[in-house]
C-alpha cells in the first residue's frame, strides 16, 4: 500500500464512530459477552457451577430452587456454556452489568420463573446525586492502573480512538489527579499499590468519583491477601463497578455516563438511551 | 545492560541478543523460526527500529503460522495437582521476558503464592541510566521508548 492510499484511506471510509449511547452498539460475532441464563429450561445439572474456574456461579436448591451469577467473578470463559446440558446458558452479547456496590454485581434468578434476573442488595444503583448534578456536562479522568494485567488498561485505550471517540461525551483523560473529577481505576488492588491509590485520591479536587473498571476490582476473584487487599472498595469508596473481564469500551462508556447520572442504570439494557447528553 | 538484567526490545537495542521464543521456545516457536533483531545504539532510536522491524516480521511469522494450524482443541483441563506443587512459566512478550511463579495450596485447588516477574520490572531501572544527560522535555520520550509498566513492579 502507497503512502497516498494511506493518506486517501481516511476521506474514503465512512464515519466510524459509533452513535453509543444514543444508538445501540452490537457487540461483534464472536464476542462472549456475560452469560444469558434461562431460569425456565434449567435443568438444575449443577454442570456449570462445577466448570465455573471463578466461583462465580451458585445453585441453592432450597425452595422453588435459584441459580445467581456473581458478575464480580465472572471473566466471560464461556466454560458454564459449554458445559450446559439444558441449553439454559447461551451467549448473550450482552453489555457488561453495572452497580453501585459490590453486593449488586450478584444477580439472581428464581428457577423455572422467567424474567430478568434481580440483584441482591441495592439493586438499582444509588449513584450519588448530589455530586452527579455538579459533573454533569464535562467529565475529567484520571486513570489509575492498582495492579491490573493491562487488559483493562487496553480496553480503555480503545475509548479514545475514532470508533469510540470518548470526547465526543464531553469526558476526556487528563494527566494529573489535581486536574481529575474522577478516578478510573483497573486492577485488583495490590497491597503495594494501595498507598499510592489513596495518595491519588487524596489529590483529586472534590467533588470526585471513583469506578472501578473490571471484574477483578470487586476483589471476587483475588479477594484480600498477601499480596492484595481485597479490591477496589477497601482502599477507596466506589460509585460505580463496572463488571467484565475486560469490560466492553461501551460498557465502560455506559459506567462512566451512570457515575454522572447520565444514564439510567438498570443492569441489563444495552441500548437504553442518554437522558443528559 | 548484563549487569541490570535488562530484556526485550530494551536488550536487544542494546546489542543482546536475548529472546525467549528463541532461547527457550516453546509451542511451535523452534519450529517457526524467529529472527533475530538486534540495534547496536542503545537510544531510542535503536529501540523504535528494533520495535518497527519486529512489527513486520511479525506479521510475516503470522502469515505463515496461520496457513499451517494444525487441528485440535483450544484449551484442555487441568489434571490434579499435588498439594504445595510449584512450577515456572515463561514467555516473551512485548516488552521482554516475563515469567510466572506459582505455588499450589495444601489441596492443589487453590493458589498459595504467585511470583510474576514482568519484563518492566527488569527494564525499569535501566531508565535511571538512559535519562542523566538529556534535556528534560526529552524524558517522556527516552521514558516512553522503554515502553513499561508502572504497575507491573507494584504486584
Amino acid at each position: 500500500m502507497g503512502i497516498a492510499d494511506l493518506l486517501l484511506r481516511p476521506l474514503r471510509s465512512r464515519v466510524v464512530t459509533s452513535r453509543y449511547p444514543r444508538e445501540a452498539s452490537l457487540p461483534d460475532r464472536g464476542d462472549r459477552g456475560v452469560p444469558a441464563f434461562d431460569p425456565i429450561t434449567c435443568t438444575v445439572s449443577g454442570a456449570c457451577e462445577a466448570a465455573c474456574p471463578t466461583g462465580a456461579i451458585t445453585i441453592d436448591t432450597a425452595g422453588a430452587g435459584r441459580w445467581s451469577i456473581d458478575h464480580g467473578r465472572c471473566i466471560s470463559c464461556g466454560a458454564c456454556i459449554r458445559a450446559c446440558p439444558s441449553g439454559a446458558l447461551r451467549t448473550a452479547n450482552e453489555i457488561d452489568p453495572l452497580a453501585s456496590t459490590r453486593q449488586s454485581l450478584v444477580r439472581t434468578w428464581t428457577l423455572g420463573t422467567a424474567g430478568e434476573g434481580v440483584s441482591t442488595g441495592t439493586a438499582e444503583a444509588e449513584f450519588k446525586a448530589a455530586v452527579s448534578a455538579k459533573l454533569r456536562r464535562s467529565l475529567q479522568i484520571r486513570h489509575l492502573d492498582s495492579g491490573s494485567c493491562n487488559g483493562c488498561d487496553w480496553e480503555m485505550n480503545t475509548l479514545l480512538n475514532p470508533v469510540h471517540d470518548l470526547q465526543r461525551l464531553g469526558i476526556d483523560f487528563v494527566a494529573s489527579p489535581r486536574h481529575a473529577d474522577l478516578l478510573l481505576v483497573t486492577g485488583a488492588m495490590t497491597r503495594n499499590l494501595a498507598q499510592a491509590a489513596r495518595l491519588t485520591y487524596e489529590a483529586m479536587p472534590e467533588p470526585r468519583l471513583v469506578v472501578a473498571m473490571g471484574a477483578c476490582t470487586s476483589g471476587g476473584m483475588f479477594g484480600a491477601s498477601y499480596a492484595t487487599a481485597g479490591g477496589i472498595d477497601a482502599v477507596l469508596p466506589v460509585d460505580v463497578f463496572i463488571s467484565g473481564c475486560p469490560p466492553r469500551p461501551e460498557s465502560v462508556i455506559r459506567g462512566l455516563l451512570a457515575a454522572v447520572g447520565r444514564m439510567p442504570t438498570t443492569t441489563t439494557s444495552p441500548a437504553t438511551p442518554a437522558t443528559g447528553s | 545492560m548484563i549487569a541490570f538484567g535488562g530484556t526485550g526490545v530494551t536488550a536487544r537495542a542494546s546489542g543482546l541478543n536475548t529472546d525467549y521464543r528463541i532461547d527457550h521456545p516453546h509451542a511451535a516457536y523452534s519450529a517457526i523460526g524467529v529472527p533475530r533483531i538486534t540495534e547496536h545504539a542503545g537510544d531510542v532510536q535503536a529501540r523504535f527500529m528494533v520495535r518497527a522491524r519486529e512489527a513486520l516480521e511479525c506479521f510475516d511469522l503470522l502469515g505463515r503460522v496461520l496457513g499451517g494450524l494444525p487441528g485440535g482443541d483450544i484449551s484442555a483441563p487441568l489434571g490434579p495437582i499435588a498439594g504445595g506443587a510449584s512450577a515456572i512459566g515463561y514467555a516473551e512478550s512485548p516488552r521482554g521476558s516475563n515469567v510466572h511463579w506459582l505455588m499450589a495450596g495444601p489441596t492443589g485447588e487453590t493458589i498459595y503464592r504467585l511470583r510474576i516477574r514482568s519484563a518492566s520490572y527488569a527494564n525499569w531501572p535501566l531508565v535511571t541510566r538512559a535519562v542523566p544527560g538529556n534535556m528534560v522535555p526529552d524524558f517522556p520520550l527516552i521514558n516512553k521508548s522503554f515502553e513499561l509498566c508502572y504497575a507491573c513492579c507494584d504486584r
